[in-house]
């Protein structure tokens, strides 16, 4: 039996619209499939990356973001390692704001963990939000919300590409969003993402099983995706 | 200017009123034809404004009660426009061509978003402020994002009373290091948990230095008695609910007893922040308390329908505020009779289009495991999102139906056996679905 250790990082410090299920639907899928699946929490104090296949953070206030970053900068070192050996990493929501260069919010910069080049902007007076559909990614298209007050620069290896709130995209002027850099995954989508996006769901468990692990067609899962991804197109050609 | 712009609004309400248009759009036009109309007008001496993202329209109609029953003139939103121009339509048509405002009492149910803008209009001299909680994340991010803007209304009107939640360390705040403030709350009682009935807590963290809080215990979601060791704790509330039973239908407010028509906790914050903001405006304990008692919501929230024969209580939730859902889901759950529930969620917003769906992971719906709920009917567009939370819900103790359908769900609620016992929950935006296509009120 394949062991899986799933490391989430800030489940209460970083926890803004049920991004929990992320993890849920990974555990469940994963054991579904004969895993033997362990999920640990990390909030404060040493934090020890060795062992695990898959770090999870989600979506927090901009404060909370300010505070993750400030606890996570003595293990930046260790962070950038764990992304540079190939370890698999998915940031959803703000959550890439931790992993750029630095931070700036009213006037001020500050450091952030520095294993990407690009900066992030919080702009406290302005949200970006609204519905968004993206070109096919990992075997379909994704379906999701975008709601945010970061604004990205520098980002040269886009994740995904919007359809669907174009000008949502990492700049907040185009439609190129979140960022892909080896196993790190980084989306401004927000909530529960693998929930939504039954295709992503079976990537990143084929990417860390390597066997070939799908969502079942009939499953609520898909159901639920194909209604969203009708309803959105739709969107797009009204 | 002054008494053509207010001739200009009441002639616009009045059309509205025969065409069935909404109360906003004259407001609109006045502020246009004259920016300032507001600042202009002969206000009463007690400007009272409510805020907060869940109760403001029911407490808004508890206090115009109270204030009505002791003889108060009360100019306030009935139809619960909100924002600067529905404001300004309520009082344009409340007031004389001269442009004094006849009422005792301007009574404002103010959106959390917009009071930073009604404020430059009207200085409210009394504002409530009832909770901060998830609600509407399409629009509102989250309740920090809100109390940032709620910041800029609260510094706008600095010689306010404020009245505060003090069992919310989020509204709490409002009042830190600023005079004038009197805090309401609840004490500990028999439903007060160690642990909150929400799945997150937004206060787990202190909001001012991020320590970690710690409770003494939870009302629900992020309410409760806390304290941090930098200081920042629940302050002693001046009104304060000492004792509430559900199962018997009372609670008690600074000694006196009120009975509840709807006994959930939700409802209690509303009798009290009402009773407080009242009690500072001088009314007679009597009055409030007999306007309070077995208070009946008239604002659509309840709704008592027929289902083929059979009984049913529509509780109307909001989509997008899993507070809101955990209270009508926490009612439904302590229900003593076998019942059938049935869950909703077809239009997530009635004024904006989305498909956002994460909110649906925020809603406890675990609390309905070992009820006497024995099943769960999905139903609406967005049935299969629903399905896929409870999957993850670890509910085995009722039977659980999808039917994504509202007219298909309905023809299998009428074959169901009679006595069968109905709870709806759902939002503004679907309430109608099922009571036009699936039932009788």
């Amino acid at each position: 039996m394949k062991e899986i250790k799933i490391l989430h990082l800030f489940p209460r410090l970083l926890s803004l619209y049920g991004e929990y299920g992320n993890v849920a639907i990974l555990r469940k899928t994963l054991e579904d499939a004969g895993c033997a699946v362990t999920v640990d929490d990390y909030e404060n104090g040493e934090l020890n990356l060795d062992g695990y296949d898959f770090v999870y953070v989600g979506a927090g206030t901009e404060d909370n973001l300010l505070e993750a970053v400030r606890r996570l900068m003595p293990y930046k070192q260790a962070i950038s390692q764990s992304i540079g050996d190939g370890k698999l990493w998915l940031a959803t929501g703000n959550a890439m704001t931790l992993f750029g260069a630095c931070v700036k919010r009213c006037e001020a910069a500050s450091e952030a963990l520095g294993c990407f080049a690009y900066t992030t902007s919080i702009h406290d007076n302005k949200r970006y939000l609204g519905d968004v559909l993206t070109i096919e990614a990992f075997g379909g298209a994704f379906v999701g919300f975008v709601n945010t007050s970061c604004v990205y620069q520098g980002i040269t290896a886009p994740l995904l590409t919007l359809r669907l709130g174009t000008k949502l995209g990492n700049d907040k002027t185009s439609a190129e969003s979140g960022i892909r850099v080896g196993n790190f995954y980084g989306t401004e989508l927000i909530g529960p993402v693998l929930v939504k996006n039954p295709h992503f769901l079976g990537h990143i468990c084929r990417e860390l099983t390597g066997e070939e692990i799908s969502v079942d067609k009939n499953s609520y899962a898909q159901k639920a995706y194909d209604v969203a991804l009708a309803e959105l197109t739709r969107r797009i050609q009204a | 200017m002054k008494s053509i712009t207010i001739l200009i609004c009441k002639l616009l309400s009045f059309i509205g009123k025969l065409v069935g248009k909404g109360s906003s759009l004259p407001g609109k036009v006045a502020l246009k034809l004259c920016p300032d109309i507001i600042s202009r007008l002969q206000l009463p001496k007690d400007m009272i404004a409510i805020t907060g993202s869940n109760g403001k329209t029911s407490t808004v109609e508890m206090v115009a009660g109270i204030l009505k029953a002791a003889g108060k003139q009360v100019v306030y939103n009935k139809e619960g426009s909100n924002q600067t121009e529905g404001v300004a339509t309520m009082l344009l048509n409340s007031a004389t061509l001269s442009g004094k405002v006849k009422g005792d009492v301007v009574l404002l149910e103010s959106d959390e978003r917009y009071a930073r803008h009604t404020f430059k209009h009207i200085k409210p001299t009394m504002f409530a402020v009832t909770n901060l909680y998830r609600d509407q994340l399409t629009r509102n991010a989250h309740p920090f994002h809100i109390y940032g803007i709620l910041s800029d209304a609260v510094a706008l009107v600095p010689n306010a009373k404020l009245v505060l939640n003090a069992d919310d360390p989020i509204v709490r705040n409002f009042g830190f290091q600023r005079e004038n403030v009197v805090y309401f709350g609840m004490e500990r009682n028999s439903l007060s948990t160690q642990e909150s009935d929400a799945l997150y807590n937004d206060c787990h963290y202190c909001p001012r230095c991020k320590k970690e809080m710690q409770y003494d215990f939870f009302h629900y979601a992020h309410l409760g008695s806390y304290r941090c060791e930098c200081g920042y704790s629940r302050p002693e509330p001046l009104f304060a609910v000492e004792e509430m039973d559900l199962e018997a239908g009372y609670i008690s407010i600074n000694g006196n007893r009120l009975s509840l028509d709807f006994a959930s906790k939700y409802n209690v914050y509303n009798l009290l922040t009402a009773y407080t903001v009242t009690s500072l405006l001088g009314i007679d304990e009597d009055i409030i308390t007999s306007q309070l008692n077995d208070f009946v919501m008239k604002n659509g929230r309840l709704v008592r329908f027929d289902f083929a024969g059979n009984e049913g209580l529509l509780i109307t939730s909001k989509h997008e505020n899993s507070t809101s859902y955990n209270q009508s889901l926490g009612y439904v759950a302590m229900q003593k009779e076998k019942s059938t529930l049935i869950i909703i969620v077809d239009a997530i917003s009635r004024k904006y289009y989305t498909s956002e769906t994460s909110w649906l992971w925020d809603i406890s719906f675990e609390m309905l495991q070992d009820t006497n709920v024995e099943r769960i009917v999905l139903s609406g567009k967005y049935a299969y999102d629903l399905a896929l939370r409870f999957e993850f819900a670890g509910i085995n103790t009722a039977e659980i139906m999808v039917e994504p359908d509202l007219q298909e769900m309905a023809e299998k609620m009428r074959e169901l056996p009679h006595g069968t016992k109905f709870y709806c929950v759902t939002c503004f935006s679907d309430k109608d679905k099922l009571l036009r296509n699936c039932a009788h009120e």
